[in-house]
């Protein structure tokens, strides 16, 4: 099939479009299609369904659980290739300054101003001892046997007796408790074994990457993870009430790799029941995913009850709040830092006055089975700045979260 | 130093046979190129987002498993997508011998599925006329203007000769146009 004609100019467009026309015959071809008519209206209408078969191909992505389940059922990490594309000869600071000045831009452009942090009380972490317990946490899940949940409580009294703490100090290593009827949960590194042991299953070290984004569970984070008894239907009704944000769209001009780990962190829900210095925290969070080019998306909320929440001076002060929080939008920045801006409103008891809490949490993922979780927190009616963080040896955050 | 993502798709295929990290990465930087890909196949070919999801899961896996150092890879999309084509038509042969008598409901869900918003008339029509056509012609059709691929490269997953596949081609897109040549003009008018 040299030459075109009538009978074989329809093949030849065929051939042209795909871009498996003969060179030596795209000149002759362009010629006969400028000179006919019933060519070009072929040509153009093969064009116009071409042109929506393409705008069909760019909207199909794999759902996120068959990802999960190819890479669960291969044991491969999903987030190892974004990891080694890491930049080379980048200092660690080189590559955190830009991510942590965007994060403080975010959180302040998101939630007012913030005049400062307070970290007169912080002190540096000792990464060593860190991993130390957890590892001890770890092995403590193998062989602690199933207490039953409403013991909980009682277990961290005892582990607050049991570790001496000490009224109206601001010690950095100690828990606080009040005298009177307000209680004050904090738990401190040393504690932890002794809390975990109230864990529903224990868990086996091995299963945490893969457990850490299915559901069903039990991960060791520096939280305890538990299974949930009950399928999450319910669960996503309700907090289908919640979800803000949708249609938000943030671009901090990801590149490939951030959004994949956009993508490789997803997580669909989760819950807990979270002890930290303000109290019992009940949290739910609801991911949604969008478009490739926009962030990610976490609502959900948190209810909280407690007391003592501290100055920037730790001394404890004497009210029990009920509140409840709502995250906005998790905002990763690259691979290293992500963002969580969140608002919530509480109603003082003590003082009989609501206030008004804004924060940010800032996480780190560290690696793929431990992240490290910091929170700053102004309180509109102590007019205090808090920080909870992992970090730091002034608060540990230990919980129990339920993923489902 | 190469990032992963300068690594040739025949290089990452190779390096699925060497230490665990490499071959993680390797793998997990072919998933992010072809899954797409494979997973619209896997959805045109089947019609059924449930159905897609299975084989799509299965393909990459049978992929992965057999990555093999004494094999020549030369087109890692090719061989994807014959891998996808070949679990694709095993199941619905099984779904054949398996099946008989399609419920009402199921059918109109499945058709549902086919459908697309307000604004996509076309390719509902597109969709609808693909649907008329032999197996063999629809698949080529989808092979070249949803995957994209060469006829050299739907004759290596097809495992036809390319002048069958361009003939059969010729053939689909004649047949689609045909269908919708009323509908494209109508379209042109505003």
């Amino acid at each position: 099939m040299n030459e075109i004609n009538q009978n074989n100019a329809s093949e030849f467009l065929t051939l042209y479009m795909d871009g498996e026309l003969d060179s030596s015959l795209v000149e002759g071809f362009e010629a006969e299609l400028a000179n006919n008519p019933e060519l070009q209206s072929e040509y153009s209408d093969l064009l116009a369904i071409r042109e929506a078969v393409q705008k069909d191909v760019k909207k199909l992505i794999p759902p996120y659980e068959s990802t999960a389940t190819i890479f669960e059922s291969l044991g491969i990490s999903y987030t190892s290739s974004i990891s080694s594309t890491t930049s080379v000869g980048m200092s660690v600071w080189q590559q955190l300054f830009v991510p942590i000045m965007a994060s403080l831009s975010a959180a302040i452009v998101t939630v007012g101003a913030y005049v400062g942090i307070d970290i007169e009380n912080t002190n540096p972490v000792d990464q060593n001892r860190e991993l130390t317990q957890k590892e001890s946490l770890v092995s403590s899940l193998k062989t602690q046997p199933v207490i039953a949940e409403e013991n909980i409580n009682e277990e961290i009294d005892e582990n607050i007796q049991q570790n001496n703490i000490s009224e109206n100090k601001s010690d950095n290593n100690s828990t606080f408790i009040k005298s009177n009827n307000s209680r004050n949960i904090i738990s401190n590194r040393s504690s932890i074994p002794k809390i975990i042991k109230n864990i529903v299953e224990p868990v086996q070290e091995q299963n945490i990457e893969q457990n850490r984004t299915i559901a069903k569970n039990i991960i060791v984070n520096d939280e305890v993870f538990f299974s949930p008894l009950y399928p999450s239907n319910i669960i996503e009704k309700t907090i289908s009430m919640f979800n803000i944000g949708q249609s938000s769209k943030f671009d901090f001009g990801y590149n490939k790799q951030q959004l994949e780990y956009i993508n490789s962190n997803f997580k669909r829900n989760s819950g807990g029941l979270i002890f930290n210095q303000s109290g019992a925290r009940l949290s739910y969070t609801r991911n949604i995913i969008s478009e490739n080019k926009l962030t990610h998306y976490i609502t959900g909320f948190s209810l909280n009850a407690g007391s003592n929440l501290f100055n920037n001076n730790f001394a404890v002060l004497d009210n029990i709040y009920i509140g409840g929080d709502i995250l906005l939008v998790e905002l990763p920045i690259s691979n290293i830092i992500k963002v969580t801006p969140l608002a919530g409103v509480a109603y003082d008891l003590t003082s009989s006055s609501p206030l008004f809490r804004l924060g940010t949490n800032l996480e780190i993922p560290t690696s793929s089975a431990w992240t490290f979780e910091g929170r700053i927190e102004y309180n509109s009616l102590l007019k205090t700045y808090n920080s909870y963080d992992q970090m730091s040896i002034i608060t540990g955050l230990v919980g129990i979260k339920i993923k489902f | 130093m190469k990032t992963i993502e300068e690594y040739s798709d025949e290089e990452l295929f190779y390096m699925l046979n060497q230490s665990k990290e490499q071959s993680e990465n390797a793998f997990s930087e072919l998933y992010r190129r072809h899954s797409p890909r494979v997973f619209a196949y896997c959805k045109r070919y089947l019609g059924n987002q449930e159905e897609a999801k299975d084989v799509f899961q299965e393909t990459f896996i049978r992929f992965y498993k057999s990555a093999d150092k004494n094999r020549v890879m030369t087109n890692v999309p090719a061989f994807l997508l014959r891998i996808a084509r070949n679990i694709c038509v095993n199941f619905l042969k099984q779904k054949k011998n398996t099946q008989g008598h399609v419920s009402y409901e199921d059918y109109m869900a499945s058709q549902e599925e086919k459908k697309y918003s307000g604004d996509d008339e076309l390719l509902n029509l597109i969709n609808t006329a693909l649907d008329t056509l032999p197996e063999k012609y629809k698949e080529m059709f989808i092979l070249r203007e949803y995957e994209g691929l060469s006829y050299s490269d739907i004759a290596e997953v097809t495992e036809e000769n390319v002048s069958n596949v361009k003939i059969r081609i010729h053939r689909a897109k004649q047949k689609i146009r045909e269908i919708l040549e009323p509908y494209i003009k109508e379209l042109d008018k505003f």
